[in-house]
């Protein structure tokens, strides 16, 4: 048997062809009857291990979707309760004592799946009562929108650019990106806000958007993609004479679309849920997004953080669902360009 | 299907976004409206035109003018005069010509006697002159008994009778309605204001929870009851000749203010317009200049479109150095000018102010000077518009970095981020208020200037004027970081007989003081929190050893105390009603009285509960055995070592530090730093002479107790079950002065940011241990971890 | 030229060998255009992080050597030498190396086990992968509060625990919290890192599994031989898309445990944040520049290995 851990698997021709087939055991003589029965029961027994297999991996399946659903779950369903019923159930566990630390949780505390009530009243006041949060929800929509668009815009002409040549410079540059990339937010805090300050964008958006959207995450996730487009097919179309724009644009933006779609899924994700950025380049608190507020529930507010968080969770929801065929298709996609 | 699901998407969101966008309230000109506070969030950007204040004060008669109404090129007002020598009051409605912002031709319209006095009034555009007046029956006159004026201060509120009166613009009477039968429904009949319509119907708001309306002929026609759980604000008209009313609710968020047109026949409230400029509780509005309605507060002064439902700020009082909290009476007047009536209750003195609009490039640019502070502070406001009026040079901004709306720990964490983030990068503000900041870090990172050399050049402030003390707590590494104007001392104090004669003790003689008397109360209000708050207070260099940088909280010792305050209550138990101090100290069933000590007399005071037995001021235990008194300085300033106006920086803390002392020796709160002031401030406490008649006689109170001079005699405590124990004012002695410098000499200040920490830290993990979830053993050792973490990363 | 120049999908599946074309000379004219032409792609986002990242980062190289960020006296390596020996960061150090070197390599594995077993054809299988997605969407006060009650000293983890007879543990205040951290960290990020492991499987051709499967190699060596190479690439990006958010977990504890946790969940982010805090913008500067050396040289190491092993495969 060839070793086959050899073979170089990008091989123009399929040498299985060529191959010879693993030396069977030999058979005991057996009757064509008898022979077609244990061909059932062998059938028959594979299938049932198949069936077995399928079940047990559908059933660890399941078992981890609910360990993963039951938090959202708990989010929404609590969100249909009355403030009064939360504020028993979960107050001391936002509760602060007297100089600022945490309550010590002295009862059992456990998560209520079921309300004893249902009741619309969280909905209510936030979206008709205190209608602040609504204006949060926009001031969220407004910071993270134009950074999922142009950070997507500028990543993909800089991974496009990565992608079509790699010299020692390029590499070094990249490299960098994603070494920028790990900071924690301490850290480029205080430079954000210098270099702010300098540029006299403090307390506008543009102090979140412009660090935003030239954030090099974006590129990190592009350029992988990027780079799996065969050489080939830039080749084919140069040779058509379109120039490196039109390559771009008719080539390699269709085929990462999975790509893309993923990265803004991620990036979305990312920005939708900052909180010390805001906090510190924006000091108006009139412009401060929904998960600053989140982060600040406190026990007094307990109750409607649920529904909030479920208002919240919407558009994460919503971006999902829209992108998601594109998420995996699209990754698939990819895997069907190579080669 | 990837179709149908692309589609399903789109349209929830596009839902979405309309259904959000529709509930979202969005003001016009893109001012958005932050409606928990109802208050119109108002660009911060420079304005176009702003307003610039001419102080000009009123004259003594003028002095006590009230409720000011304008009318046309007349302005009304109520005046209170009294006449000493007949002793009585009298009151009276003035017309004035008012013409450039000058008060001339005082015209009395009418006027009242000793019996009677007008509850309120307004005019209308007509002229015409609406009162609500109480006419009691004549006081007996002199020489009437004690018994006839008792029984006439009684009689008062059945006799009164209550008139609506109207008179034209002319002076002529129309009706004269007495209303008296209506008002028996009440208990107590009040009003604070009344307006009229254009048709002369009336409407009065009584008890500040219904109004009540009259008709064209004075009267009552119905009530309209207003808000349930909360208040009437104030009742105005609008230019469109309508009466409105704003009112106060108290929510579960707090408490919004409403305002609504008032329908008179429907005898109900009107239409209701959403974004009044104003949530403060004190808030009132007339008819406005440009727009329909003018509102002032305490913060500044707005104009609101009815139709637009938009308010916007004209001017805060703020930026023109006007005290808000003194304006009586906002006054448009034709020419573009506002006019506003401010009356310093302590000072007595009024001032009017014309505020005429400006462009602000042209009002000329002073230097302006920036004071940091995490919260808002009245006493702060107020000297810098002191500061602000009186110096042409400098002018004083404030910021504070507190969110209003939010009182939680984390957005006191996130003020004090902001706060570092603006000294980090240079922006940082000139002065900073440190009383609620960690002095130690900033003063240890370079951030503080050192204010010595600027005392050292004082002109008005002297250095050797200053305790030592005080100018030893506030060196740090060296430099003079701040410099208190007044101090505070706190203190514990008990028997001697119970724990000798020396200031100061430990923690473990406190605690065998509570063995040797288990059933007594230690500390009055002592749950198992204050007891471990209190002994980390001074007490944490028994478990932290400051120079090697290592904490003992897994000792046998911080176990005791664990133990020892674990023997307190959960929580105070008050259900056997509040126990008098002294009756229990007196039987040993109270072993230690707090001494909050910010004046003289309150040594005096902590010395009676007592009953005369011998008294230490043993101070809280701290294991050097100093004293054990707490100092707290007030009116922390520091300057900010960046700073580029550090000499402006340093005028406004002299003023703030030097600020004149009136002829009432109204020093302020606490003791002054400042030796030669504390001189003064001890020699007017000695010198109160009892009270005497005419006859030299020494007045007495009805405990037969010699009645001080803007003291008093004395009061009485009565307990839930009737015991009583008075307290007898004695004039303050010389010792009692001497205890306070004792105090002061050995006083040590807390270190607010370490013990916040730790006492955060150490409270947590202490309730597993008091609720006894866990054991001793495991809860030290997790607070000496955490607490090990702490000192190390900060060592 | 046809102007609409559109690969169908149809040409480029596995059948269809390209031949492969010779890269041009590195000198040639072309090639220096398309260096040129693809430097011009890259421009915006390059100067945009250089305004945005790279001068902060120098501004923080500027701080670390400074020792104060008000009074700005130089004083060379002696930041260094300080955070270095301080037992707190040292503790800080430890744990988030643990955290990470326990979180990471979890993540990739189970993710990709349990992508494995998506991919056997079971029922429902883009509804698991919606489900799985989900806890990417839940706010993290959401998640505080439910982690908090289950894992109270009186929470519900501690009530199973109780009824097995054991003593209940308080977790966050223990040696074992850093399990729960990892839990949660697990449960935030195994369903991104699993479809990005389902989508590489997906992408594995399908002839050459069937050569595998023809020479008689049992899904063992399959595994290991054939999709490893394949997967190598996603393996990387899946341990840095880790990594990367194994630093973000850092706010989950934050809002746990406050500014000073139990000693085993104190990280390099607790260390810096309370530096921030205290106006020690030295230290942390000082400190976040051998976090970054250290990426640093992790990551290249990380980047070299794929590089080798994944060779043949990425072409």
């Amino acid at each position: 048997m060839e070793d086959f851990r050899k073979k170089d698997v990008l091989s123009e021709e399929i040498l299985y062809l060529g191959t010879e087939p693993k030396k069977k055991k030999p058979q005991k003589n057996y009757s064509q009857e008898v022979l077609r029965k244990m061909d059932k029961r062998a059938a028959r027994a594979r299938k049932l291990f198949r069936f077995i297999k399928i079940s047990i991996a559908t059933i660890i399946a399941a078992f981890f979707a609910i360990m993963f659903l039951m938090p959202i779950v708990l989010t929404i369903s609590n969100s249909f309760m009355a403030s009064s019923e939360i504020a028993s159930n979960y107050g001391t566990v936002f509760a602060t004592n007297s100089n600022g630390g945490k309550v010590y949780i002295s009862e059992k505390v456990n998560l209520k799946f079921i309300p004893d009530m249902v009741s619309f009243s969280q909905y209510s006041t936030v979206l008709f009562k205190s209608p602040e949060y609504l204006l949060k929800f926009w001031n969220s929509v407004i910071l993270v929108g134009p950074i999922v668009l142009f950070q997507l815009i500028v990543a993909t002409l800089a991974s496009y650019g990565f992608a079509r040549y790699t010299g020692k410079i390029r590499a070094i540059i990249f490299f960098s990106y994603v070494i920028l990339m790990l900071m924690p937010y301490q850290v480029t805090l205080v430079p954000n806000y210098l270099v702010s300050s300098w540029l006299k964008i403090l307390d506008t958006y543009w102090a979140i958007w412009l660090p935003g959207i030239f954030s090099p995450f974006a590129v990190f996730l592009l350029t992988k993609f990027m780079k799996r487009i065969p050489e080939s097919m830039i080749e084919a179309a140069q040779i058509d004479g379109a120039g490196e724009w039109q390559i771009y644009r008719r080539i390699c933006l269709p085929l990462c679309k999975g790509a893309i779609c993923s990265a803004a899924i991620l990036v979305f994700i990312d920005y939708w849920n900052m909180v010390e950025q805001p906090l510190i380049l924006l000091a108006d608190g009139e412009k401060h997004p929904l998960s600053v507020f989140l982060s600040k529930i406190n026990s007094g507010e307990v109750g409607l953080a649920f529904a909030v968080a479920t208002i919240y969770m919407v558009p994460t929801l919503l971006v999902f669902l829209y992108g998601e065929e594109y998420l995996v298709d699209g990754i698939t996609y990819q895997g069907g360009v190579k080669g | 299907m990837f179709q149908k699901k692309k589609w399903f998407v789109t349209g929830m969101a596009l839902a979405l976004s309309l259904g959000l966008a529709a509930c979202t309230p969005k003001g016009a000109d893109g001012s958005d409206v932050d409606s928990k506070s109802g208050k119109a969030a108002v660009e911060e950007i420079v304005p176009e035109f702003t307003y610039v204040a001419k102080f000009s004060s009123l004259s003594e008669d003028m002095g006590n003018l009230e409720n000011v109404v304008i009318c046309g090129e007349y302005a009304y007002a109520m005046k209170y005069d009294y006449n000493n020598e007949t002793n009585s009051d009298s009151s009276s409605i003035v017309k004035y010509k008012f013409n450039n912002g000058k008060f001339e031709n005082p015209e009395k319209v009418l006027g009242f006697g000793n019996n009677g006095y007008a509850l309120s009034y307004c005019v209308d555009e007509a002229g015409n002159l609406y009162y609500v007046s109480r006419i009691s029956p004549e006081a007996p006159g002199e020489g009437a008994t004690e018994e006839q004026m008792n029984a006439y201060y009684e009689s008062l509120d059945q006799n009164s009778k209550y008139h609506l009166v109207k008179i034209d613009a002319q002076g002529n009477q129309i009706y004269d309605v007495d209303f008296t039968n209506e008002t028996k429904k009440n208990d107590y009949f009040y009003t604070n204001q009344i307006v009229a319509d254009e048709k002369g119907r009336v409407f009065a708001s009584v008890g500040g929870e219904s109004i009540w309306t009259f008709d064209e002929n004075g009267n009552k026609s119905g009530e309209i009851s207003v808000s349930q759980n909360g208040y009437i604000n104030s009742m105005g008209i609008g230019k469109d000749q309508k009466c409105y009313v704003s009112y106060v609710q108290y929510g579960g968020e707090g408490a919004t203010t409403t305002f609504t047109e008032l329908d008179y026949d429907g005898k109900k409230l009107g239409k209701s317009y959403a974004n009044y400029p104003s949530n403060r509780g004190s808030s009132a509005f007339t008819k406005g200049i440009e727009s329909d309605i003018l509102c002032y507060d305490g913060i500044g002064v707005y104009e609101y479109s009815m139709e637009k439902e938009e308010a916007q700020k004209l001017l805060s009082w703020l930026d023109c150095d006007v005290n808000g909290d003194q304006v009586t009476a906002v006054i448009p007047s034709g020419d573009g000018k506002i006019y506003a009536i401010t009356r310093d209750w302590n000072a007595n003195e009024s001032n009017l102010i014309e505020l005429s609009k400006m462009k602000t490039e042209d009002v000329i640019k002073r230097e302006t000077v920036k004071v940091g502070t995490i919260y808002q502070n009245n006493s702060l406001n107020s000297k810098i518009i002191e500061f602000n009026k009186n110096n042409d040079e400098y002018r004083i901004t404030v910021k504070a970095y507190m969110d209003e709306n939010d009182w939680s720990e984390k957005s006191y964490q996130d003020a004090i981020a902001n706060l570092t983030n603006d000294i980090l990068s240079g922006n940082g503000p000139d002065i900073l208020d440190l009383s609620n900041l960690d002095v130690n870090n900033l003063a240890k990172k370079g951030v503080l200037e050192d204010l010595m050399p600027y005392l050292e050049k004082s002109t008005r402030l002297n250095k050797n004027d200053f305790f030592e003390r005080i100018l030893d707590v506030a060196t740090i590494n060296g430099s003079l970081v701040y410099l208190p104007s007044t101090f505070t001392l706190s203190t514990l104090a008990a028997k001697t007989s119970l724990v000798g004669d020396k200031m100061g003790w430990t923690l473990e003689d406190m605690m065998k003081l509570q063995e040797a008397y288990p059933k007594a109360e230690l500390l009055q209000g002592a749950t198992k929190d204050l007891i471990m708050q209190m002994m980390l207070m001074l007490d944490k260099e028994a478990f932290i050893d400051a120079e090697k940088n290592e904490c003992h909280f897994d000792s046998q010792q911080f176990k005791n105390l664990l133990k020892f305050a674990n023997k307190f209550p959960k929580e105070y138990d008050y259900s056997n009603g509040y126990q008098l101090p002294p009756l229990l100290l007196k039987d040993n069933r109270l072993l230690l009285s707090n001494a909050d000590i910010y004046s003289f007399e309150e040594v005096q005071s902590t010395l009676a509960y007592f009953s005369g037995e011998q008294v230490t001021f043993i101070g809280y235990p701290n294991s050097k055995g100093g004293n054990g008194c707490i100092m707290m300085p007030n009116e922390q300033y520091g300057i900010n070592a960046k700073s580029s106006h550090k000499d402006a920086a340093w005028a406004f803390l002299e003023d703030v530090i030097d600020s004149e002392t009136d002829d009432n020796g109204y020093f302020g709160f606490g003791f002054s730093t400042m030796k030669s002031r504390y001189e003064k401030q001890k020699a007017k406490a000695l010198d109160v002479k009892p009270m005497t008649d005419e006859n030299g006689e020494v007045i007495t109170d009805e405990n037969g107790n010699p009645v001080y001079e803007g003291v008093g005699g004395g009061y009485t405590m009565v307990g839930e079950n009737g015991e009583e124990w008075n307290y007898v004012y004695k004039p303050v002695t010389e010792e009692d002065c001497a205890i306070v410098e004792k105090l002061l000499a050995g006083a040590t200040v807390v270190d607010v940011n370490m013990d916040e920490e730790l006492g955060k830290i150490i409270t947590e993990e202490a309730q597993a241990y008091f609720d006894g979830a866990k054991s001793l053993d495991d809860v030290a050792n997790v607070i000496q971890n955490r607490a090990n973490l702490y000192l190390k990363e900060n060592n | 030229m046809d102007k609409k120049v559109k690969l169908s999908k149809a040409n480029t599946n596995s059948e269809e060998t390209v031949k492969k074309v010779k890269p041009p000379k590195r000198n040639s004219k072309r090639f220096r255009k398309l260096k040129f032409k693809s430097g011009l792609f890259i421009a915006p986002s390059f100067l945009g992080v250089m305004a945005f990242f790279l001068i902060p980062f120098c501004v923080i190289i500027y701080y670390s050597v400074l020792d104060n960020p008000i009074s700005a006296n130089y004083v060379g390596f002696e930041n260094f030498k300080n955070v270095a020996k301080n037992e707190a960061f040292m503790t800080a150090v430890k744990n988030t190396a643990t955290f990470s070197a326990i979180a990471v390599p979890l993540a990739v594995v189970l993710s990709l086990i349990l992508a494995m077993v998506l991919d056997l054809n079971i029922p429902f299988r883009s509804q698991f992968r919606t489900f799985f997605l989900s806890p990417m969407m839940v706010p993290v006060a959401s998640i505080v509060l439910i982690w908090q009650v289950l894992f109270h000293n009186n929470g519900a983890v501690n009530d199973v625990i109780m009824k097995f007879g054991a003593d209940r543990i308080d977790w966050f205040k223990s040696d074992q919290a850093i399990i729960v951290i990892v839990i949660l960290f697990l449960w935030k990020n195994l369903g991104y890192n699993m479809i990005l492991f389902m989508a590489a499987l997906a992408s594995i051709p399908k002839d050459i599994l069937e050569v595998a499967r023809l020479e008689s190699a049992n899904p063992i060596q399959t595994f290991f031989y054939v999709k490893t190479r394949y997967l190598s690439s996603t393996v990387l990006f899946v341990t840095i898309m880790s990594l990367i958010s194994s630093f973000k977990i850092f706010r989950e504890i934050y809002l746990l445990t406050t500014d000073y946790p139990y000693p085993t969940l104190y990280m390099l982010q607790h260390y810096m944040n309370n530096k921030f805090k205290k106006l020690d913008y030295q230290a942390l500067s000082a400190g976040a520049i051998m976090m970054s050396i250290v990426m640093i040289l992790i990551i290249g190491l990380l980047f070299i290995v794929e590089e080798r092993f994944g060779k043949d495969v990425e072409g």
